[in-house]
């Protein structure tokens, strides 16, 4: 508990700073360590891939049992020379960014809609909404592909973005219902004193609150949009292709070494949301700005 | 329910909506989407866990009545139940251990200081990685002869295959995944608790101890306990991570309820029958642990309507 | 607020633009689907497809699906819904069963005789990839890739002086009669003391690496042509008789298990990828693998070190208990079927495009890409034999080749091999207790489908 307690200094405490920033930097090095390892396999030729010991430094030559790896692009070479790849990034993107979008603004709606009007059956509205998440994808795959075969919803991207938008409503319902639980009503109720109507004092006075939990929720749905493997598996074949099946497809081809084009293909798939994690940043650590209103 | 009163239990003066109606367009496009997606499926379902409908053979379906869901609680060498409690148990630990270091990065990251936001958004990089792709990386640093895992540790474990360990590579992999997860939920509840409460408490010349014990922990709660509700379904579905580090072998430490579900099921001769009504258990012990935490939520927060005041 | 009122209008714009964009369309110039796996054979089959788009003006796209399960979720997902995404499909051999059971492959018996010159196809091909039940003499299919298992050894270190003197030593210390040089070896016996020589001999060194990983087939696969050699099989395939529960696979797997020892640490949990990968890292003797991947073995962009020190040697051979030699090598690769859910008119084209691949001039370049192919004429050719080091392995392992069952269960009876041989060769448990377990409930689920009485 003694460090969470040192941790929780809102309050000034300089003594703390630098075990702060040892237990900060510690947990960052761990955590990180494997996507630096990584973004080194991602480099290297297929025989150093398997070397012990394991090869961290970049050179071009690599002597025995040294930490010497022979540094290559051959695996984005590799992973940009498809064709196809560029258009399933695109897929990727677009799927994404509207699936986000589309959860993001329905499921802030919903979650205004539980957090400023409790209803009778809502608490029960609400479990099934938390439900939905709770069946195993496999279970639902058979049916939800039979579905899709019948509406001719097969391989196309406006599938799998209504599919990706069911997925992460029931988080983005919940998440932002607790976000505007935060958010005293009283404010909402001053604006619409003031002359404003509930859209309005809704736009003005509560989302800008709630952009935090947006930013979060987004990040989530996007991440999880992002990287889903499953359904767009067994719902695509050719046009609609996402990058993780893409990737998994290079995993998976026995007639190479997989390692280095695995971590290449898996690199260039991640920066794309690392940037937009970095362009959230804001909002994702902005604490609330109302004051004191509640407790 | 203890009723409706919500913030304007009046007519909005101005707009031709009433608070029904505005709830209503709030809810529904919601709720019609989901009910649209998932009662097919899970209708569809519910009656197929009752048959031995095989669509591959396409044989006519039979109505075998509970036959499947026996079957599966009778399962030889109780394979069924111990998914389950391997399920179980890797939810506590991997959840536990989520929440732990989540929560506990989220303290450290609570005081101001430059590249706070740069820094925060580089720590969620792991949960950014696709768990399809990440698990065959984990693959790759458990793998016994070149693993850079066993060179850290000078040892020659065999993580992925052995009894002993496979369940340990699987949490492993998990928890560092998914850490970032609570840690960033963490934060977004500690953000939200209002520095005026630290004022008065100063004030008050309360302990460290009491601040925490009062102020912060059940006014974060609310979000932590969100993202324990959320770890805790996706944990206990766990697919792709399980699978690609050790297969899905049945009677393996690692076969958890969906390993089992897959190697039960949907391989082609099967029916689905089975593997449906193993599904179908499986809500509805997802359905019993979410009860269960959002009880303790409804607890913390002191009502009984899933977080909110009243 | 000006700033929120942006975000606003953000929403239904993106949303319209979604549904938009998103009710993708789909072109209807003529088109041949292929479903197939993500490897490099699929690669060459695109090749050959823009050769037949120039020829006809028929498009043809392969849609490659990984290994790693996808290929055959989307085979059966195919089948389930009855869909006609795909005209032709180049399923494993082991799904025969479920396709013509279904109805979901083609017959096309009839077809054949004035379309396919079989006489020169290889008879195990046109049996195990195109035929079902095994004998009946109805066909589905035209072979596609003819693949099987096979090794490949570490030229420089089976030639180099010192380690043969080193290892007649090494077989005199131990005992072994007759002595045998260190060749690539020609019984089960000999294959596994090389492969301990080099284990002890050389620090970090494997002297195999098998893919016996849980995954799939793996173990199975690897483990078939030793219990074939010892005399051991699952079962006849025209009867559906379960044999597996007999002295010859009890001694094949304590042979294997033996074997096992001589892999690498991670060795008893290996897929076919990581048995490359440690080849290829100089850190094993010999490697078993399937012949699709010895390209990669043989390439200097995928092996610099080794690509010029490998040699390539089929499955050896051992004397059963039953006194007889027997050899035998475990069969992958696939046959081309069409569909049977698809138009009339969408299964005259594929059937086109079967007759134009299974011509032999066409076969000829599907070698020259990298295709396996079963045409005798090919195979036979000089130019064929000479163009990789491994091409001669075929004609010996297409007479030595057998598969595992094909009846539509095989997946239940695969599960049930993999599961108590894995107990078998990683967790100690007893070989008899292993096929005991294998044979009843191999017969449960024959029995259960009503394909045996």
């Amino acid at each position: 508990m003694n460090r969470y307690r040192r941790g929780q200094g809102e309050l000034s405490e300089s003594k703390a700073a630098p075990v702060r920033a040892l237990l900060l930097a510690a947990y960052a090095m761990i955590s990180l360590a494997p996507v630096a390892y990584m973004l080194l396999t991602a480099c290297k030729v297929p025989a150093d891939t398997a070397a012990v010991p394991p090869r961290f430094l970049p050179g071009l030559s690599a002597p025995e049992d040294s930490f010497w790896f022979r540094f290559t692009l051959a695996n984005f070479q590799r992973v940009l020379a498809d064709a196809q790849t560029l258009r399933y990034f695109f897929n990727s993107v677009f799927i994404s960014v509207c699936s986000t979008a589309l959860s993001v603004a329905i499921g802030s709606l919903a979650g205004y809609g539980f957090s400023r009007f409790p209803f009778r059956g809502g608490r029960d509205a609400l479990f099934f909404v938390l439900s939905t998440r709770m069946l195993p994808p496999l279970a639902v795959a058979v049916p939800i592909s039979f579905m899709y075969s019948r509406l001719g919803l097969l391989d196309t991207r406006f599938g799998l973005i209504l599919l990706y938008t069911c997925f992460n409503l029931s988080f983005a319902t919940w998440m932002m219902k607790a976000f505007i639980d935060g958010i005293p009503a009283a404010y909402e109720e001053a604006a619409m004193l003031d002359g404003h109507s509930r859209w309005e004092a809704m736009r003005r006075v509560v989302l800008p609150q709630a952009m935090p939990g947006i930013a979060a929720t987004a990040v989530f749905s996007l991440i999880s949009s992002w990287n889903e493997y499953a359904f767009a598996l067994t719902l695509t074949s050719t046009d609609a292709v996402t990058m993780p099946v893409r990737i998994h497809a290079i995993i998976g081809d026995n007639s190479a070494i997989p390692w280095g084009p695995m971590s290449a293909a898996a690199t260039l798939f991640l920066l794309p949301i690392v940037f937009f994690g970095l362009a959230m940043r804001k909002h994702l650590i902005r604490g609330a700005t109302f004051g004191a209103v509640k407790g | 329910m203890s009723g409706f009163n919500s913030p304007s239990g009046r007519r909005d003066g101005r707009g031709s909506f009433s608070d029904r109606a505005v709830r209503n367009l709030c809810i529904l496009p919601a709720l019609a989407l989901l009910i649209a997606f998932n009662v097919f499926p899970l209708l569809a379902s519910l009656g197929v866990s009752f048959t031995d409908f095989n669509p591959i053979i396409d044989t006519a379906p039979r109505f075998t009545g509970m036959e499947n869901y026996l079957s599966l609680v009778n399962s030889p060498r109780d394979e069924v139940w111990r998914s389950f409690s391997r399920t179980g148990a890797l939810v506590l630990v991997t959840v536990g251990l989520e929440t732990a270091i989540g929560f506990g990065v989220a303290l450290l990251l609570r005081s101001r200081f430059r590249g706070r936001g740069l820094f925060t958004a580089i720590l969620l990089i792991p949960m950014m990685l696709s768990p399809a792709v990440m698990g065959s990386f984990w693959r790759y640093l458990f793998n016994a002869d070149y693993g850079a895992l066993n060179w850290l540790l000078d040892a020659r474990w065999n993580w992925d295959g052995s009894r002993a360990l496979s369940f340990w590579a699987v949490a492993l992999a998990e928890v560092w995944m998914w850490s970032p997860f609570m840690m960033l939920l963490s934060l977004a509840g500690l953000n939200s608790i209002p520095k005026a409460l630290y004022e008065a408490a100063e004030v008050d010349r309360a302990s460290r101890w009491l601040r925490f014990r009062h102020i912060t922990l059940p006014l974060a709660a609310p979000m932590i306990l969100l993202g324990v509700v959320f770890r805790a379904m996706d944990t206990f579905r766990l697919f792709d991570t399980a699978m690609v580090l050790n297969g899905n072998l049945e009677g393996q430490p690692t076969t958890f309820v969906s390993v089992l579900l897959h190697a039960r099921g949907f391989g082609g001769s099967r029916s689905l029958g089975e593997p449906t009504a193993l599904a179908y258990l499986l809500l509805i012990a997802s359905l019993a642990l979410a009860t269960l935490v959002l009880r303790y939520l409804d607890y913390v927060r002191g009502d009984r309507y899933y977080g909110r005041r009243l | 607020m000006a700033e929120s009122r942006s975000y606003t209008w953000l929403f239904p714009l993106l949303s319209g633009l979604a549904l938009l964009l998103g009710c993708d369309k789909r072109d209807s110039t003529p088109e041949i689907r292929i479903l197939w796996a993500e490897w490099r054979p699929s690669d060459a089959l695109a090749e050959l497809g823009a050769l037949y788009q120039a020829k006809t003006g028929v498009a043809v796209k392969v849609v490659k699906k990984s290994w790693d399960g996808a290929f055959a979720d989307a085979t059966f997902s195919e089948f389930r819904n009855r869909d006609d995404n795909y005209d032709i499909i180049i399923g494993d051999s082991q799904w025969m069963g479920l396709g013509v059971l279904g109805g979901h492959y083609l017959e096309l018996t009839d077809w054949m005789k004035g379309n396919i010159r079989t006489e020169v196809l290889e008879p195990s091909a046109l049996k195990w990839y195109c035929e079902y039940p095994k004998g009946a003499a109805r066909y589905y299919a035209v072979p596609c890739e003819a693949d099987a298992m096979a090794w490949a050894y570490r030229k420089d270190l089976f030639e180099d002086a010192g380690h043969r003197a080193a290892f007649a030593k090494y077989l005199t210390e131990n005992h072994v009669t007759p002595l045998f040089p260190l060749e690539p070896p020609g019984t089960w016996e000999e294959l596994a003391w090389i492969a301990r020589y080099f284990k002890q001999a050389i620090p970090g060194m494997a002297g195999l690496v098998m893919a016996t990983s849980r995954n799939y087939d793996m173990a199975t696969m690897s483990f078939e042509p030793v219990m074939w050699s010892f005399g051991g099989d699952f079962g006849d395939y025209a009867t559906n008789r379960v044999t597996v529960d007999s002295r010859a696979t009890v001694e094949a797997l304590r042979f294997y298990t033996d074997l096992m020892a001589s892999t690498s640490a991670g060795g008893r949990n290996m897929g076919y990828g990581e048995v490359a990968a440690e080849y290829i890292a100089g850190r094993a003797a010999m490697a078993c693998n399937f012949l699709a991947f010895f390209p990669a073995i043989a390439n200097p962009g995928d092996n610099p070190d080794f690509y010029d020190k490998t040699g390539f040697f089929n499955s050896p051979a051992h004397v059963g208990l039953d006194g007889v030699r027997h050899r035998a090598v475990a069969l992958g690769g696939q046959g081309m079927s069409i569909n049977a859910h698809i138009s009339p008119a969408r299964q005259e084209r594929a059937k086109d495009f079967l007759k134009w691949f299974s011509e032999s001039a066409t076969q000829k370049s599907w070698a020259e890409k990298g295709g396996f192919t079963a045409d005798k004429t090919v195979l036979k050719s000089e130019a064929f034999r000479k163009a990789a080091p491994y091409n001669v392995l075929f004609e010996e392992a297409f007479q030595l080749m057998r598969d595992f069952w094909s009846v539509p269960e095989y997946d239940e009876m695969m599960k049930a091999c993999q599961r108590e041989f894995c107990a078998v060769f990683q967790d100690g448990a007893d070989p008899e207790d292993a096929v005991w377990q294998i044979q009843s409930e191999h017969e449960a689920i024959l029995r259960k489908r009503g394909r045996i009485q």
